[in-house]
């Protein structure tokens, strides 16, 4: 392509492509889902021949007029109303190439065809294809064979039985009638959007492609049908226009756009001062067209690139084709006072009494919270991990499932947590700041709890604070209370924890609890915030 | 373990010889050293065993005034009795006995030896033994031990005064002599093991993740920053619907978010109908109100900052939003379900992308990252977009950190914020992770005693 191979390597980056893995001169990327022109090494090419001025300006699009066409039945109007398709000439693909334009249809399945539903593309031998075609309507006992197939199948069992069928039936599964794209003779090209049929399947020997792109809407699949065009031709082909006709159809323009700039805009974004012909070279490099007329910019937008919603796109252009490593960091006077309201006044009470501070996750698992005498009210959906499905009620449970983690390491253990709990309250999800602090050794006793409970909230927060009896599981009866605030509001509770429930954690030594609701501490609500 | 002897000790111990008594006075003298520093040493040496005490310290009496007399002659009813005897008449006895005629009257009487009759003193049983006169007997010149005298002698005014003697030690063993006269001998005092390993104490403390949030928190403030919170649960709208993410887009699946089950939330949001039109217009679908009041669990919390905008729209602001995120994922060494994100926005009239990337090479520089670069990236709500790589001195390698870039048109105007943010974010526990060189980000809330006791407090 003309530039050192160690110089594109260090351009990339530049590009918006991530560098995954390196391995002497191969090197493979990541790029970014706004970009699915950079899905091939094509694209990528026209990229890196605008950052290293080899190439600028807007890549042309050459499409030679129809001769062929597509006639769009308005049966498929409520089902998959839209089809674009173009034929591209001449030329043969190697099984690299091939698999990278698998891999682009794939990608652009998932990306802006969601899982082929906005968006599904088919690719064609175009010589097994007799045009005029038509994308119709067929019922499920239609027969065809499916593309892994040599043999004819009715629809419904290509839908029940192949792996495509299984997983994109759900499309059309409310439908009577199914699209279909058959050529001039009734052979089947495809039913999008779930299968291509195993007549019109490419192989290393095809020389002329036939695309059909088809959806919900047309700025869509025309967007789609694009960045394949421009891929096929960077790759070698010749392209073709197919004329289609039908419903709300037409023959895809495969037109610019024109975006009207001002330098001045990206120059105060970017922080850069930059002449207007500066500005609409580093758009160039970006391989769009810019045109200055008089104190403006026309910038000229590919069909492809179906990124570029306005101007602000524009200016992350002139950043790329300026260079993001040239742009040079500034730091900004500051004309603002910072502040925040989280306050260390617990946490160095906490560690002034020798409790060292635990942090466990909000969401937690049944089994803990049950356990430590939670139950969990509040469910995530489809959880990954086990160990993450509910939100934590209160914080004990965790800080006993680290006790329970710890029994090998020296007695006395003083864990502390400061954290949201969630709740359910009349439909409504609550979310509090709490404290719990445990203690465990072998003689702890509740005088030992309430001592560090007084030394916390009465000594040092200046609360006078009640505790009143009350059993509660999972502490040992008789042996636990409610604690009220000033207000006899109240805060949580503190007490020893049963036997049983230590039996649950597996732990042997006496433990004594407690836990409460921070911000009842305060008479102003606004004065603390935990972090 | 070798017991240490101070100078002190050994000083008392040479200037002894085995088995003679040493008051401490006597050791002070001999050793001509000050006599409270002879009473620390003898009681450190008593503590070891090294010396014994033979005699404890007494109270010794010796006679006073009025007990001299009596020696020269007589107690006062041994006086009365014999003049009594003599048949000197009372009259006489009394004049010749002054003070002393009480006194012997009371303990005649008291012992029965007379009974009075018409205010005249009359023998009644002549005693063998006066028993006083027996205590007067003893050898009072060199002192009598306290317990020897009785009460009714010693109560007697001005007939005894009361000294104590002191303490006399002894040296039991010649081994001690001879050890001591061998660390005289010795050039270098032996000590303690001071190079030992004593029992480990553990200091409680926060948790290490806790001090690098705090020292974030610290940075944004000294930046100029104002901390803003808001809630983990929030509405889809926030997370997603006002950040210009649409809501067929897979990161708002549940494969990658955490849902709520069973509930709806309020969006609290003022301007839905403008970010219905927004979505509709740009991503080609229609928007739907109720998919945007699904509650997840925050995926950032670019969601907290958006919603202050929007609800205060500032002219000029810097805001910072901290705290957990969530995402749907299978916990490993390198991600986890529940993690920390800071997230940071400037508003202003004139702030540019310069400004941001200075901002964040700051931030590093301050937490001590020095090598940082900007690549270009992907978001879908912010326009131009960068991420920052910044060189991990352990790993020998660049990593992803923050993610930056300005809030798109499409996201602020719909909001009715009307000037530029410029706004950036990410993960805490990766820069943790770098300063406890930790290869496992799990280990953070594994909370394992081994780890937080032993992970140094350090900058």
């Amino acid at each position: 392509m003309g530039a050192p191979v160690d110089i594109i390597q260090d351009r990339l980056p530049f590009l918006g492509l991530d560098i995954e893995h390196q391995n002497g001169d191969d090197v493979s990327v990541e790029y970014s889902p706004n970009r699915f022109d950079y899905s091939t090494e094509f694209g990528i090419a026209l990229g890196l021949q605008g950052m290293l001025n080899i190439q600028t300006g807007m890549v042309k699009m050459q499409i030679n007029p129809a001769r062929c066409s597509l006639r769009v039945d308005n049966g498929v109007s409520n089902v998959r109303p839209s089809i674009t398709g173009i034929l591209a000439k001449g030329h043969t693909l190697d099984d690299h190439t091939i698999r990278q334009i698998i891999y682009m249809q794939e990608d652009l399945h998932q990306g802006p065809g969601r899982r082929r539903k906005r968006v599904a593309i088919g690719i064609h031998d175009a010589d097994k294809i007799k045009f005029p075609m038509t994308y119709t309507t067929i019922n499920r006992d239609f027969e065809f064979a499916p593309l892994g197939s040599t043999d004819a199948m009715p629809v419904h069992r290509i839908l029940s039985d192949t792996e495509q069928g299984m997983q994109y039936g759900h499309m059309v599964q409310n439908h009577d009638r199914l699209p279909i794209i058959l050529d001039k003779d009734g052979v089947t090209a495809s039913m999008p959007p779930i299968i291509n049929s195993s007549y019109t399947e490419v192989t290393e020997s095809t020389k002329n492609l036939f695309v059909d792109v088809t959806g919900m809407n047309q700025p869509d699949v025309e967007g789609v049908l694009a960045i394949i065009a421009v891929t096929l031709q960077t790759a070698g082909y010749t392209l073709e226009h197919v004329d289609i006709s039908g419903g709300t159809n037409r023959t895809p323009p495969l037109t610019h756009r024109k975006i009207t700039f001002d330098h001045m805009v990206s120059n105060r974004i970017l922080g850069l001062d930059l002449d207007i012909d500066q500005t609409a070279q580093c758009i160039k490099r970006a391989r769009l067209g810019a045109v200055i007329d008089y104190n403006k910019i026309i910038c000229i937008i590919p069909p492809y690139r179906t990124d570029i919603f306005g101007i602000m796109d524009i200016v992350e252009e002139v950043a790329l084709g300026y260079g993001i490593d040239k742009i040079t960091p500034t730091l900004p006077d500051v004309g603002t006072a910072g502040s925040t309201n989280i306050t260390t006044t617990l946490e160095r009470v906490m560690i002034g009494l020798g409790y060292t501070q635990v942090m466990n996750s909000c969401l937690s698992s049944v089994a803990i919270l049950s356990q430590g005498g939670s139950a969990p009210k509040i469910s995530v959906a489809n959880p990954k991990s086990q160990s993450h499905t509910v939100l934590r009620g209160a914080l004990m449970p965790g800080l006993l499932e680290n006790l329970s983690h710890n029994i090998h390491e020296s007695y006395p253990h003083r864990l502390y947590e400061y954290g949201v709990i969630f709740d359910m309250e009349g439909g409504t999800i609550t979310e509090r700041m709490h404290l719990a602090c445990v203690t465990a050794h072998k003689n702890s006793t509740y005088s030992e709890a309430k001592s560090i409970l007084s030394a916390i909230l009465h000594h040092n927060m200046g609360i006078n604070l009640t505790t009143l009896p009350y059993n509660i599981s999972p502490y040992e009866a008789g042996r636990a209370a409610r604690i009220l605030n000033n207000n006899q509001q109240h805060m949580g509770y503190i007490g020893e924890i049963s036997k049983e429930c230590r039996q649950a954690f597996k732990i042997r030594d006496d433990i004594v609890v407690s836990g409460w609701e921070v911000e009842l501490i305060f008479d102003d609500k606004d004065g603390l915030v935990a972090s | 373990m070798d017991m240490v002897y101070h100078p002190l000790e050994d000083a008392i111990i040479l200037h002894m010889k085995l088995n003679v008594e040493y008051t401490v006075s006597d050791m002070a003298k001999n050793s001509d050293i000050e006599i409270d520093q002879a009473r620390r040493a003898t009681e450190w040496l008593l503590q070891k065993g090294d010396i014994r005490q033979s005699k404890p310290p007494q109270r010794i009496l010796y006679l006073g005034p009025e007990g001299k007399k009596a020696k020269e002659s007589g107690l006062p009813e041994q006086r009365l009795l014999r003049y009594m005897l003599d048949g000197i008449p009372a009259d006489i006895i009394r004049d010749r006995l002054k003070t002393d005629w009480g006194p012997a009257i009371g303990i005649c009487r008291k012992n029965g030896w007379i009974r009075m009759d018409k205010g005249q003193p009359v023998i009644t049983s002549y005693p063998d033994i006066i028993p006083d006169d027996v205590m007067l007997q003893l050898d009072w010149d060199n002192g009598v031990a306290a317990d020897r005298v009785n009460k009714s002698f010693s109560k007697r005014p001005g007939f005894v005064i009361s000294k104590m003697s002191p303490a006399q030690y002894v040296l039991p063993s010649e081994e001690t002599l001879k050890q001591a006269i061998q660390r005289q001998n010795q050039v270098i005092p032996k000590g303690i093991n001071v190079e030992a390993d004593a029992a480990v104490s553990y200091a409680a403390r926060t948790h290490p993740l806790h001090d690098i949030i705090s020292e974030i928190r610290e940075i944004f403030v000294t930046l100029g920053f104002e901390e803003i919170h808001g809630r983990i649960v929030q509405p889809s709208f926030w997370n997603f619907d006002a950040l210009f993410t649409p809501q067929d887009h897979p990161a708002r699946e549940m494969q990658d978010t955490f849902y709520v089950e069973n509930v709806r939330v309020d969006t609290n949001a003022i301007n839905v109908e403008d970010v219905a039109k927004i979505h509709n217009e740009c991503w080609r679908y229609t928007w739907d109100y109720n998919r945007a009041t699904a509650p997840v669990l925050r995926t950032h919390n670019t969601c907290v900052t958006i919603q202050h905008l929007a609800l205060t729209n500032p002219k000029d602001a810097r805001m910072f939003s901290l705290g957990r995120v969530f995402r749907n994922e299978k916990p490993s060494y390198k991600h986890l379900v529940e993690f920390h994100q800071v997230e940071g926005v400037v508003v202003g009239q004139t702030v540019s992308l310069r400004d941001l990337m200075g901002i964040q090479r700051e931030f590093y520089r301050r937490i001590g990252l020095k090598k940082v670069k900007f690549w270009p990236t992907f978001f879908p709500y912010t326009e131009p977009s960068l991420q920052s790589m910044v060189y991990n001195e352990t790993l020998g390698k660049w990593v992803e950190l923050f993610g930056m870039g300005i809030f798109r048109p499409e996201v602020t105007r719909p909001l009715g914020i009307t000037r530029p943010v410029l706004a950036w974010g990410g993960g805490i526990e990766r820069i943790a992770m770098m300063r406890y060189e930790m290869d496992d980000v799990r280990e953070f809330y594994r909370n394992g005693l081994d780890w937080l006791r032993g992970v140094p407090i350090r900058r």
